[in-house]
């Protein structure tokens, strides 16, 4: 009897007041979190949940208010993906002691108490394109490293999977290793540059598609042959892929990503918060098209 | 050594010079000057621009250290590192340019750079009164100072000097921005200051104050000093005469014939200007005579379309650009803050206001034509040095003073309005600007001076206009004679 | 003292910001033996043409003593309607090149007629285009590059002309387009009175309203070029394009001897700005310089050089 009420209750607050989800992201000014939104968005479409979603602008201190704002609106289940994995510590906390439970999505966040976190395995998707482009040169060559923004949590640790990656590939020299703050304007003129300091390149292995992009225009403008490797595999890049141009892209999920959070946090809804944080890497993949080799 | 101006035994001198120099690379602005002042001296130091005043003044005041040469201040031999050491040995300057923050109050600018951290503006306020009666200016201490008129200001920039106690005070030009009514104050406040034993230096380009309230006298020339003495030995000519090392005879203008042309007829008011009208015939120079704030600057701003309204031979000036279009130009009071750009060379002010006809082909400049043009007003006005591509701001004041009236003249308006055209202007550039707006009138041209300078309206004009509370009080005629212009400007003498 | 007219008076000025490019590329070929190749030359102009193009309009804005912060985000607007317009709407691309430029133009336009006639400050109007246009942007794209652009984009970006690259003869022919309209027009002299003493430009009768009006159009008007150029190297449109553009560009006038109190400089130090800020990022490139250090090196480096300058042009006098 008691249990039949408790039903009935549930159904009626969830039909009257459909759960609300808050979903911080960093920017929307690159097509990779739209695509985060997007996917999140069709996840919580499916669960009937209400997303309201906020754009911090790479600003921290957008974000910090964002997520204030989140909080006053009486979200139940917190998505953040933040700007700086230390700023937005003081507002996830904030979160847990309004008993709002926080899903970190794609970066990290070093603080506070989280329920899941949510993200592409970076390091094994930098170990994937370092093994892909040993592979492709039969172990012989010499390849050049386009950076994202120094200090990056992308950058370091695509950056460290490619690199441990070449070093099992002994033939195989990282000849130049510069950045392009994941730009596709800096992309151009960085692998100018390089072009014009190294006589021998055999393949780029660029931390975003932006850059690889934005190489591919030097190297198509130089003449060259060169292999050119990205991350992302955004709609620019799988099309360049599949003309033969690029020679692959290391697919995150960015909709796979915001679907996932939207799950966890329905998991949470019904089952409440898991004790301690729960990792839930998404899986990565290589785009390469079969018929280019 | 002459006897100091003061009575009684002779005192030891406040301030001793002693054979200094001054060097800017190679160029030597002083050659081995000396100079001393007693307490309750008001001693005058005069010179045409570039003579070496305003450099020996900055060495008393420690805006900069002298090249060789001794400075000692009573008694004691001292080297200023800076203006806050002269004024912690007593010495202080009050600045021909005005050193002030305009959106501060007024009690904020009298206690500036030694303002507590945390004052209540009331305190500041009490503080500040004393100060300001000191110098009779009756303003709220907490008005902002950019809503003074120019005169006022000049007597905060005072008031803020006699702040601590002092036992040198230079004034340098303090009357340049003071209607005569200021001025008097000015002066009543510098006895007070004699009897309390202060010495004074008192910079001044105009020699019927120097005679007014001055004890001795230093000439400066090209860096040397050529003159001291007491004024009492002295006249007029002696002075102009070691000044320039040439006789000048005060400027006097003989009365133009008047054109057949009409008049211009000009409406006016608002703005604090009460409505009226007054006609100008060309080859007849106007002068407009009052206190600060009297209307008499308010006047040519309003003609010239700056605000308020006006009115020519009954069409409306809308603005500057209109109004010179309708063939008049004015040539305002402050020649750094409106008259000139100073990153621009001398022939690029001077064509600055007919760049529309040196237009080739819709839009690019005729440099040629330009040239010529710059070249023809540097002779007319005897510009030194007639270099066309020098940069107006290396210019003295008196020749900068010569481009801004160039400016006006390449336009060949049919009115010129002038104030204040010879506002610390040295004597030389002087008598050459009236030289020039004599020919102008003879030339046809319609005058307006609005000036504070009695001697300069009464040399000029054929008919001066007296301004009170915003509205002529009286009108004038040839011939002129200073003081009763002077009764008529302070309100000396009311008529009816 | 040197009585040297107007025009050697800039050279002589300019002699020390030349003098601290001349130090930084021997420096860099005495290094690097691929610096000083012609193909390196070549490369180096290329690269800077965006950003000067950019510059040459900032710095008609900063002589008549504003500020324009909003061209990194008009450049993406133009650059992103001018990529729709070629691709969705099928107009001729002449066509959308003329719009494209017309666009920038009128929002520069914009900006001007609220700093010249609204009376707001050109760092608060600017500010507010910035976050305007980069929004537009974003909308016009949903946040997504634009590619697929017609051949005429990529021939643009990578064709030459009497063996020279077309962005480096569109960066000249802006350069000395700005060039006449300073020196050799009223409306230039005009600017220079306007942000020297814009009391006086008024008394002497020149419409500083329509003057100030009429340098954010210019601007606007350059940087609609840059962002047709920079469409071109990258063969596609990003509504992020140009992000902290505003900063180089910037960054070149002042390093070019303009100064940011208006009324003073020219187009011709924009240049060497631009230059010498992108031969240091040529130069790390080239020495594989690491990512950590290569900003504190630019910042130390562009600060060496308006050292140098400084120290020159006050020992001309």
């Amino acid at each position: 009897m008691r249990k039949l009420a408790l039903v009935i209750v549930a159904a009626l607050v969830s039909a009257g007041f459909a759960q609300t989800i808050g979903l911080s992201l960093s920017t929307l000014n690159n097509p990779f979190f739209v695509e985060v939104r997007d996917g999140a968005q069709q996840a919580a479409d499916e669960l009937g949940f209400e997303l309201i979603v906020t754009d911090a602008q790479d600003s921290v201190s957008n974000q910090i208010s964002n997520i204030e704002d989140l909080l006053q609106r009486g979200v139940d289940v917190l998505i953040v993906n933040a700007t700086d994995s230390d700023a937005v510590v003081p507002a996830v906390m904030e979160a847990n002691s309004r008993g709002v439970p926080v899903i970190a999505v794609d970066r990290g966040i070093n603080g506070g108490t989280l329920a899941y976190f949510i993200a592409s395995d970076n390091l094994a998707g930098g170990r994937m394109a370092g093994e892909f482009i040993c592979e492709r040169l039969g172990g012989q060559g010499a390849v050049v490293e386009l950076e994202g923004i120094p200090g990056a949590s992308a950058a370091r640790e695509r950056g460290q999977g490619f690199n441990e990656a070449m070093a099992a590939c002994e033939g195989v020299q990282v000849v130049a290793r510069q950045t392009a703050n994941f730009n596709r304007a800096e992309g151009l003129s960085v692998m100018e540059n390089i072009l014009v300091a190294q006589p021998e390149i055999d393949a780029v292995f660029a931390h975003n598609d932006e850059m690889a992009l934005g190489a591919l225009q030097a190297i198509q403008a130089s003449g060259r042959d060169i292999l050119v490797v990205g991350f992302d595999a955004t709609d620019d890049a799988v099309a360049a892929v599949e003309a033969c141009t690029m020679a692959a892209t290391v697919a995150q999920q960015p909709a796979l990503l915001g679907a996932e959070a939207v799950r966890a946090a329905g998991t949470i809804v019904n089952e409440g918060a898991p004790a301690e944080v729960q990792n839930v890497a998404v899986e990565l993949q290589l785009v390469t098209s079969e018929a280019c080799q | 050594m002459s006897d100091p101006a003061t009575a009684g035994a002779p005192p030891a001198p406040l301030l001793e010079m002693r054979n200094v120099t001054k060097r800017f690379g190679a160029f030597e602005a002083l050659k081995g000057v000396d100079f001393d002042l007693y307490p309750g001296e008001v001693h005058a130091l005069l010179g045409e621009n570039g003579a070496g005043k305003s450099t020996l003044m900055k060495i008393v005041a420690g805006v900069q250290p002298a090249t060789s040469g001794t400075l000692r201040v009573g008694g004691e031999e001292v080297a200023f590192r800076g203006v806050g050491d002269a004024q912690a040995h007593g010495v202080a300057m009050v600045y021909q340019e005005l050193a002030l923050a305009t959106d501060l109050s007024v009690a904020e600018n009298l206690f500036l750079g030694r303002l507590e951290p945390f004052v209540s503006h009331r305190r500041l306020a009490e503080r500040a009164r004393p100060l300001l009666e000191q110098v009779d200016l009756d303003v709220p201490p907490l008005t902002p100072l950019g809503a003074l008129a120019v005169g006022e200001q000049q007597l905060v920039e005072i008031a803020r000097a006699l702040g601590q106690e002092r036992r040198v005070l230079v004034f340098d030009e303090p009357t340049a921005a003071l209607s005569s009514a200021e001025t008097e104050r000015l002066f009543g406040l510098i006895r007070r200051l004699k009897e309390r034993g202060v010495g004074i230096v008192y910079i001044s380009h105009r020699l019927e104050e120097v005679f007014a309230i001055a004890d001795r006298v230093t000439v400066l020339r090209d860096g040397r000093r050529v003159l001291t003495a007491p004024l009492a030995e002295l006249t007029p000519d002696d002075v102009v005469r070691a000044m320039v090392g040439r006789e000048v005879l005060r400027f006097q203008r003989e009365p133009t014939v008047r054109a057949a042309a009409p008049p211009f007829r000009f409406e006016y008011g608002g703005d604090g200007l009460a409505p009226g009208a007054i006609e100008l015939r060309p080859g007849e120079i106007v002068g407009a005579a009052g206190v600060v704030g009297s209307g008499r600057n308010k006047l040519l701003a309003t003609l010239f379309g700056l605000g308020g309204e006006a009115r020519l031979d009954g069409a409306r000036v809308a603005s500057p650009a209109d109004a010179i279009a309708k063939g008049m130009f004015l040539v305002p009071e402050d020649r750094k803050l409106a008259g000139l750009v100073l990153d621009l060379s001398v022939r690029e002010n001077l064509t600055l206001a007919i760049l529309p006809r040196l237009v080739r082909a819709g839009m690019f400049l005729d440099r040629r034509q330009e040239g010529q043009e710059a070249r023809r007003w540097i002779e007319r006005l005897h510009l030194r040095p007639p270099e066309p591509e020098k940069p107006v701001v290396e210019l003295s004041g008196g020749n900068q003073q010569k481009v801004v009236v160039g400016k006006a003249l390449a336009t060949g308006p049919r009115v010129l309005l002038l104030d204040e055209p010879t506002r610390g202007v040295d004597v030389g550039a002087r008598s050459e600007i009236y030289r020039v707006i004599d020919e102008l009138a003879r030339e046809g041209m319609a005058i307006l001076v609005a000036s504070s300078d009695t001697e300069e309206l009464v040399g000029l004009a054929d008919r001066l206009l007296v301004f009170r509370h915003g509205r002529v009080a009286v009108e004038l005629t040839r011939p002129l004679d200073d003081k009763e212009v002077v009764a008529h400007v302070t309100g000396a003498r009311q008529v009816a | 003292m040197s009585q040297a007219p107007g025009r050697w008076r800039e050279l002589i000025a300019r002699f020390g910001l030349l003098l601290a490019l001349v130090v930084m590329v021997i420096v860099l070929a005495s290094i690097s033996d691929r610096f000083l190749t012609t193909s390196n030359i070549i490369n180096v102009l290329r690269q800077i043409s965006v950003n000067a193009i950019i510059a040459f309009g900032m710095t008609v804005v900063i002589i008549g003593a504003g500020i324009d912060l909003s061209v990194g985000s008009l450049l993406a607007l133009v650059g992103v309607s001018a990529a729709l317009l070629a691709t969705g709407a099928g107009l001729p691309v002449w066509l959308v090149v003329v719009i494209a430029v017309v666009l920038g133009l009128l929002l520069g336009l914009v900006n001007g007629l609220f700093v010249g006639y609204a009376g707001v400050a050109p760092f608060i109007v600017t500010l507010a285009g910035l976050t305007i246009f980069r929004g537009a942007a974003l909308v016009l794209t949903d946040g997504r590059p634009i590619s697929g652009l017609p051949p005429f984009f990529s021939r643009l970006g990578y064709g030459t002309f009497l063996g020279l690259p077309l962005p480096i003869w569109i960066m000249f022919g802006v350069l000395l387009l700005t060039f006449v309209l300073l020196r050799h027009t009223a409306l230039g002299r005009a600017i220079y009175a306007v942000g020297g003493n814009r009391e006086a430009a008024r008394l002497s009768g020149i419409p500083v309203r329509r003057v100030l009006a009429f340098t954010y159009a210019f601007s606007g008007f350059a940087t609609a070029i840059a962002a047709i150029v920079l469409t071109g190297r990258l063969n596609s449109a990003q509504p992020t394009a140009g992000q902290a553009f505003e900063l180089d560009a910037i960054a070149a006038v002042v390093v070019g001897g303009t100064s940011l109190a208006g009324g003073r400089g020219g187009v011709w130090g924009t240049l060497i700005g631009a230059l010498i800020i992108g031969v240091i990022n040529n130069g790390m490139n080239l020495l594989n310089v690491s990512s950590f250090y290569q900003q504190i090196v630019k910042g130390g480096v562009i600060l060496a050089a308006l050292l140098l300058d400084r120290a020159l042009s006050r020992r001309e006098g």
